[in-house]
């Protein structure tokens, strides 16, 4: 193998933040990876406290409740990404920012989140959990219309199962020729904090429609996974599966500095969270 | 609208020459690595675009993507329908699923922009 053909990637672990700041660090790696100012990057992080996102174009109605939000201290922010109401406590999550020309089937979002998706694959794998592309949970439907918002009650044809249950929840934007792919994979899931802060429609309770659609990484290996594992195991398995060598990095300086900016200006603000684009 | 009778941009956008306007919208080929659309924001009536800059996003159901301006302008319609209905951009790219109407800046040559012919090599060499 040449050294031209080595895909160099940058590993950041940046531990937990608020949701503001998460938010913010993503759109800022994706803009420094878009002005050729960073190497394609894999950030693996959690929340604290936790936080309700809201994917890009969700509005804020029945189904979030926001005083339940506000009353546990929990933070709401929209994402820069597409999709649907995630609420992150007890999870890892990853982010992605590559260029578009750097994968295979870059121009073309559902391969290329099969592409991308291969990594957390082959690092669910090494935990022992076999995790498959594009299952239909079995109660798909039922979750779907009583838990319009809830990003875990519903599958699209490119989510990640096991046992037709969602393992993985994530979402794409794409600018400048960059994607930032990014996704939850929860260690253990409460269904009544996600019950209390997106509440399903037509009075039902929801609890077993959303343990029927979700799978957490704990449940699937039988035991609790920690923070630290699953990180390792999708480390490896974004390794394995894209061919990628990973240095260790951090932010730089003008990453940390866009990061503040974007939260002060947009992602810490209520305008941006709390209303649709196009509405504001 | 027939396909081949539009100009197309690099970045995946028709156009097509009205009388003192254009009209935008997304090709089939974009539309489709794109996937079902769910939502679609436009530029109010009277924004100045700038092309190569966005003008609109759209969201699939697994992803939120800009749309850029192939042609600075003003804008002088809106296909508000998408709104509602924005799943007509995979049903029909290039008739009922326009996007904006704009009425070009002063110097605005169709010639700049690719024939079908020329979209289609581009695609292909993209492909390879």
């Amino acid at each position: 193998m040449s050294d031209s053909s080595v895909n160099k990637w940058r590993l950041i672990l940046s531990g937990h933040s608020d949701g503001y700041t998460n938010m913010a660090v993503d759109e800022a790696i994706m803009e420094a990876v878009s002005a050729q100012l960073a190497p394609p990057t894999l950030r693996l992080y959690g929340w604290r406290p936790p936080a309700v996102s809201l994917g890009y174009f969700q509005e804020v109605d029945e189904s979030i409740d926001t005083e339940a939000i506000q009353e546990r201290g929990w933070d709401l922010v929209r994402r820069p990404t597409g999709g649907r109401a995630i609420l992150h406590d007890d999870e890892v999550t990853y982010s992605v920012c590559v260029p578009q020309q750097l994968l295979r089937h870059g121009s073309s979002v559902i391969k290329s989140y099969r592409e991308l998706s291969r990594g957390i694959e082959a690092g669910l794998q090494l935990l022992g959990v076999a995790a498959q592309l594009g299952k239909q949970p079995a109660n798909h439907k039922a979750s779907g219309r009583d838990l319009p918002a809830i990003c875990f009650a519903q599958t699209a044809r490119v989510d990640m199962t096991v046992d037709g249950r969602k393992i993985v929840g994530s979402a794409q934007v794409r600018r400048d020729g960059v994607i930032l792919q990014h996704g939850s994979v929860p260690l253990t899931l409460n269904p009544a904090d996600h019950l209390a802060v997106m509440p399903p429609r037509n009075g039902t309770t929801g609890d077993r429609d959303l343990q029927r659609a979700v799978k957490t990484v704990s449940e699937a290996v039988g035991h609790p996974v920690s923070f630290a594992e699953v990180s390792s195991a999708l480390i490896a398995g974004f390794k394995d599966a894209l061919g990628i060598e990973f240095g260790e990095g951090s932010l730089t300086t003008e990453e940390r500095q866009m990061a503040a900016r974007l939260r002060a200006d947009r992602y810490g603000t209520r305008e941006w969270n709390y209303t649709r684009p196009g509405q504001r | 609208m027939d396909a081949e009778t539009l100009r197309y941009d690099e970045n995946h956008a028709w156009v097509r020459s009205e009388d003192q306007t254009v009209i935008i919208g997304i090709s089939d080929y974009a539309q489709d690595q794109l996937g079902d659309i769910i939502f679609v924001e436009l530029p109010p009536e009277g924004e100045v675009i700038t092309a190569g800059n966005p003008f609109a996003t759209l969201e699939s159901a697994k992803a939120v993507q800009d749309v850029i301006a192939p042609v600075s302008g003003e804008v002088v319609a809106c296909n508000d329908e998408l709104l509602d209905v924005p799943e007509t951009i995979n049903e029909d790219p290039y008739g009922a699923g326009w996007m904006v109407e704009v009425k070009p800046e002063e110097g605005f040559s169709l010639e700049a922009l690719m024939t079908y012919e020329q979209y289609l090599e581009m695609l292909e060499s993209e492909e390879e």
